[in-house]
């Protein structure tokens, strides 16, 4: 089932017949996503009506205005990499942004920097690099688009500095009937791109909270983001050939410490204490399964070395120092996280050791991420339990060991879940350890039985999660219906701000909320 | 259908996008960060490996059909391999292969190949060269150089010239200058004159399967009936199909190197010499099937088991063993050439454009990609853009002039050629 009549010709006349395809060869390319395939076991309802190229603001105004006339759906996306950008409605089209790909803009000066939506990560840090500066970036992968990743969490390696998606700054957004808002200081005149706040009522608010409206309110065409202090060399330092490449930083202002706890309580005190002694860019509880696969050029590599490994890895914190101001910086932290190490009887792994060799290169995926995607390598799947609790660290430790842990035993128990008996998770610092969050990760095969085992534990995180009273993370789409009602009823007031703003429900339509709760 | 072996990578791609980019930690520029040239042009992802994965689950899985469109997104690929570097790199995948295998269903279902690739195809089945030229002639290349005969005489070394040296008269010389290298360097060598044949890579390329095998089988009888012990070819497209796609054809009993290892090799043994100043900036392109495609493939015949493990356990090429280190060799050891590297290099390099029946098929593509590397060899500040592929040569040098570029385009035994 295709669009309404005319819509098709409306697009074309629009943006030029080049720049819209709608011939399944094409559109199947937008189709497939693993998580939905092995957890609904089909795809092909799910191919877009069409798929557009924008390649200015204008043109996704028009698009949207379109949409709006003849009544279809439309999505906005980045890479593709989030479940959501998969349509679930035939007469959705997909606004693919490739000819939107542009840095606006670096302000050295401000620290910021203004992207089109198919400007990466890695090519924006890249570019930053030359004037010294970065960015955090997303575990997702240094490939993913800044403005979806922005859109949706924006956290990542050095967030435990620079903070967890505070780096959004003006921002250009067109909303669901066709308007276009500045957000921030773009929204004064003169005023440019450089501060995310602006008088009067904060917009940037209806922006993103902790996921974002997953493509349900429009689409942001620029944004300006963040920038911060980078003391290293002007290209990203990588040795090697492919698939073993390896970092090299210069020592004496960057430096890793992988560190072992007796047990994760202490790891825990650890990263408390860290974070009040205000020193390191990034604190991460790193589990045996992601740094032995971020090593592993192969699946069976892993899975050789997989089981001695997993005896031998547990409870390291990884903590990555930055020296931002000078090597003194880096001297006096590593005193600091010295003491602390000691007190909580923690030993540091050696440099040299055969666990060094392996888990050395996690300062590289702290400053840009290259590893993340060999999490799939482990076998074929891969996903985090869920509802994972963006809260202090203690709390997301717990609601990790007394609730989720349990959980993913029973998926090993069935053999769905790759064995794991580590306990230990991604469990990140955000913010000088005032927030965090965990990422239990499991990993499955392509299989119906274990996509069920998978998406059930998936929603009991989220129902137990929200009888916790805390605040649960990625609550997409029909999840709200489960969060909502503990959380003041959160997900009506979005229900309501959306159909105010898309009242003609076009934009990726069950997002962020959808019209009712989900059955059964 | 044997694009059904690959049913395990279909369906567990993540669309990740790593298939669209040089590996993340190689990036060194907003501008030079993509791997894909298909992606590059045509924009939508059906025109990477992540969406003509998708396209291949889908016709496996009968949700779209091998039509007019699904042949052209097929074919609109130089096949240059980066997506299998950055893929295997994240993932035990094989973008490559299941880009071949795609061609071969579009042949088995009458959409392939394609209007553009049938006089080179035909030209194969009736000259035994994709250009149209009498196998008569195939040897006049050679007509006045004192050479073996390799159909009458012994010799240690078989030095294969190849469809485009051997009659394209602009590229001739390569053959010849390499042949009279190696002769000079003391190399028992011979050629095969008018019975030497297409080694059928363009066939393959376009997913004439059967076509391809039969050639290389009558290839491999020939050259092990010969009793050389090398085959040495000037001709990156021959090299990587003997190197690379031969040994899953016939047992060889010889080696195959490209004249650039060859090179190397007689400058290490001190049997080549540079005597003569070169005063010349220069860049080196990694031809595709000389760099990542040189890398042997594993001839895997195997199934996926529990947790994606292969059985049997699957070498895979990630690209990196290709040929890069000999040309950046012998560029290095000529008096007064500066090497001036790229951005995207070995196994990152970016295509010429030529590659996968593009030239033929869609021009204006071969163009457009030649045109973004040939911008990336003059920010090097070079003076000359060097490489060892006569596609390579022909697309970079056609871009060269279309754009008007003040780059000069050499062939890399030209330059050996003024060193001696
Ligand atoms: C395996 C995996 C690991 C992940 N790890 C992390 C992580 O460590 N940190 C992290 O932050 N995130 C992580 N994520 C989630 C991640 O945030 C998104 O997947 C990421 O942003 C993907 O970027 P993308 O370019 O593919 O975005 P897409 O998937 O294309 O888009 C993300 C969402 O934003 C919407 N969107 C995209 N562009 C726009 C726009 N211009 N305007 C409005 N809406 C838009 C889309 O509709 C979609 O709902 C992970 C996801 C996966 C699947
Ligand atoms: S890199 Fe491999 S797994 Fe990732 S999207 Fe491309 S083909 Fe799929
Ligand atoms: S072989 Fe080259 S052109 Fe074809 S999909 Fe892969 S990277 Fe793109």
């Amino acid at each position: 089932m295709g669009l309404p009549e005319g819509a098709y010709q409306a697009l074309a006349n629009a943006l030029g017949a080049e720049n819209i395809c709608d011939d399944p060869a094409v559109t199947s390319g937008y189709s497939y996503m693993w998580l939905i395939y092995s957890t609904h076991a089909q795809s092909g309802r799910y191919r877009p009506a069409a798929v557009v190229l924008p390649r200015s603001t204008q043109d996704v105004q028009t698009i949207i205005k379109i949409a709006n006339r003849y009544k279809f759906n439309y999505i906005p996306v980045g890479t593709n990499l989030l479940p959501p950008t998969i349509p679930a409605r035939a007469d959705t089209i997909i606004i693919d942004p490739k000819r939107m790909d542009s840095i606006v803009e670096i302000d050295t000066q401000n620290m910021f920097a203004v992207v089109e939506p198919y400007v990466t990560y890695a090519q924006l840090q890249a570019e930053a690099m030359k004037h010294g500066l970065t960015i955090t970036i997303a575990e997702a992968g240094a490939q993913v688009s800044v403005v979806a990743n922005n859109m949706f969490q924006g956290m990542g390696g050095t967030g435990h500095k620079f903070g967890y998606n505070r780096g959004v700054l003006g921002c250009d957004w067109v909303l669901p009937n066709g308007d276009l808002l500045h957000i921030g200081s773009r929204g004064n005149t003169n005023a440019d791109w450089f501060w995310g706040d602006c008088a009067g009522m904060n917009l940037k608010g209806l922006l993103r909270a902790d996921s974002g409206h997953c493509g349900g309110m429009g689409m942001v065409t620029r944004m300006a983001v963040k920038l911060f202090p980078y003391p290293g060399p002007q290209t990203f330092p990588v040795k090697g050939a492919n698939p073993n490449f390896e970092v090299d930083f210069p020592k004496d202002r960057f430096k890793l410490n992988l560190i072992k706890f007796p047990d994760r309580k202490k790891l825990i005190e650890a990263m408390y204490e860290v974070g009040h002694a205000e020193i390191a860019a990034a604190v991460h509880e790193e589990p045996a399964s992601m740094v032995l696969s971020g090593a592993s050029p192969s699946v069976e590599y892993f899975w050789q070395k997989y089981p001695d490994f997993m005896k031998q890895w547990r409870n390291v914190l990884s903590v990555t120092l930055i020296g931002f101001s000078s090597a003194r910086q880096i001297a006096y932290e590593q005193k600091v996280l010295d003491a602390i190490v000691k007190e909580l009887g923690g030993s540091f792994i050696d440099e040299g050791s055969e666990l060094w060799a392996i888990g050395q290169d996690n300062i590289g995926e702290q400053i840009r991420t290259g590893l993340s995607n060999r999490l799939f390598r482990i076998a074929g799947d891969f996903f985090v339990i869920g509802g994972f609790g963006f809260d202090s660290i203690d709390q997301s430790y717990k609601m990790s060991e007394d609730y989720m842990w349990p959980l993913i035993e029973q998926g090993q128990k069935k053999g769905h879940f790759v064995p794991d008996d580590t306990h230990n998770d991604w469990l990140n610092s955000y913010q000088l350890g005032h927030y965090s969050e965990t990422e239990p990760l499991i990993y499955f095969e392509h299989d119906l039985d274990a996509g069920a085992s998978f998406i059930n534990s998936y929603a009991q995180t989220v129902v137990e999660a929200v009888k916790r009273r805390m605040c649960t993370t990625w609550p997409l789409g029909p999840m709200n219906y489960i969060s909502g009602p503990t959380m003041c009823n959160y997900h009506e007031l979005v229900l309501k701000i959306k159909k105010a703003v898309d009242p003609r429900l076009t934009s990726n339509p069950d997002y962020p909320v959808p019209q009712e709760p989900p059955k059964g | 259908m044997s694009l059904e072996k690959y049913r395990w990578d279909l369906v567990n791609c993540e669309r990740c996008s790593m298939c669209k980019w040089v590996h993340p930690w190689s990036i060194k520029s907003k501008e030079r960060a993509r791997i894909c040239p298909s992606m590059q042009k045509y924009k939508y992802d059906a025109y990477s490996a992540q969406g003509r994965f998708d396209l291949a689950r889908a016709l496996l899985e009968g949700e779209v059909e091998m039509t007019d469109k699904a042949a052209e997104v097929i074919y609109t690929c130089t096949l240059c391999g980066g997506c299998d570097v950055t893929c295997k790199f994240t993932r035990d995948m094989e973008p490559l292969e299941v880009l071949h295998e795609l061609r071969a269903l579009a042949v088995a279902k009458g959409k392939g190949p394609l209007p553009g690739h049938m006089p080179a195809v035909d030209s194969i089945r009736q000259n035994d060269n994709p250009w149209l030229q009498p196998r008569s002639r195939r040897g006049h290349w050679a007509r006045k150089m004192k050479v073996k005969d390799l159909t009458k005489d012994k010799a240690e070394v078989l030095y294969f010239a190849g469809c485009t040296y051997s009659y394209n008269a602009n590229l001739q010389e390569v053959a010849r200058s390499t042949l009279r290298i190696l002769q000079n360097a003391g190399v028992d060598v011979g050629i095969l004159g008018s019975s030497e044949s297409c080694c059928a890579s363009p066939a393959l390329k376009v997913g004439m399967v059967d076509m391809f095998r039969e050639h290389a089988s009558r290839n491999i009888k020939l050259f092990n009936d010969l009793g050389v012990k090398t085959v040495v070819t000037s001709c990156a497209g021959c090299y990587g199909v003997l190197r690379s796609q031969y040994p899953g054809v016939g047992k060889m009993n010889f080696e195959v190197k490209h004249s650039v290892e060859y090179f190397d090799q007689l400058l290490r043994e001190g049997k080549l010499t540079f005597t003569k100043e070169v005063p010349l900036t220069v860049t080196w392109h990694d031809p595709c099937h000389l760099g990542r495609g040189g890398e042997p493939q594993d001839i895997w015949d195997g199934v996926r088991v529990k947790w994606g493990l292969s059985e049997p356990p699957r070498e895979r090429n990630f690209g990196a063993k290709g040929i890069f280190d000999a040309p950046r060799n012998v560029l290095k050891a000529i008096p007064g050439l500066k090497l001036a590297e790229m951005e995207r290099i070995r196994e990152f390099s970016w295509c010429c454009g030529a590659g996968g029946g593009v030239r033929s098929a869609f021009p204006e593509f071969a163009l457009e990609t030649a045109r973004e590397r040939i911008e990336e060899a003059e920010s090097t500040g070079a003076e000359a853009l060097v490489t060892s592929c006569p596609w390579c040569e022909s697309n970079l040098g056609d871009s060269i002039n279309a754009i008007g570029s003040p780059l000069k385009m050499l062939s890399l035994v030209e330059l050996v050629n003024k060193a001696i």
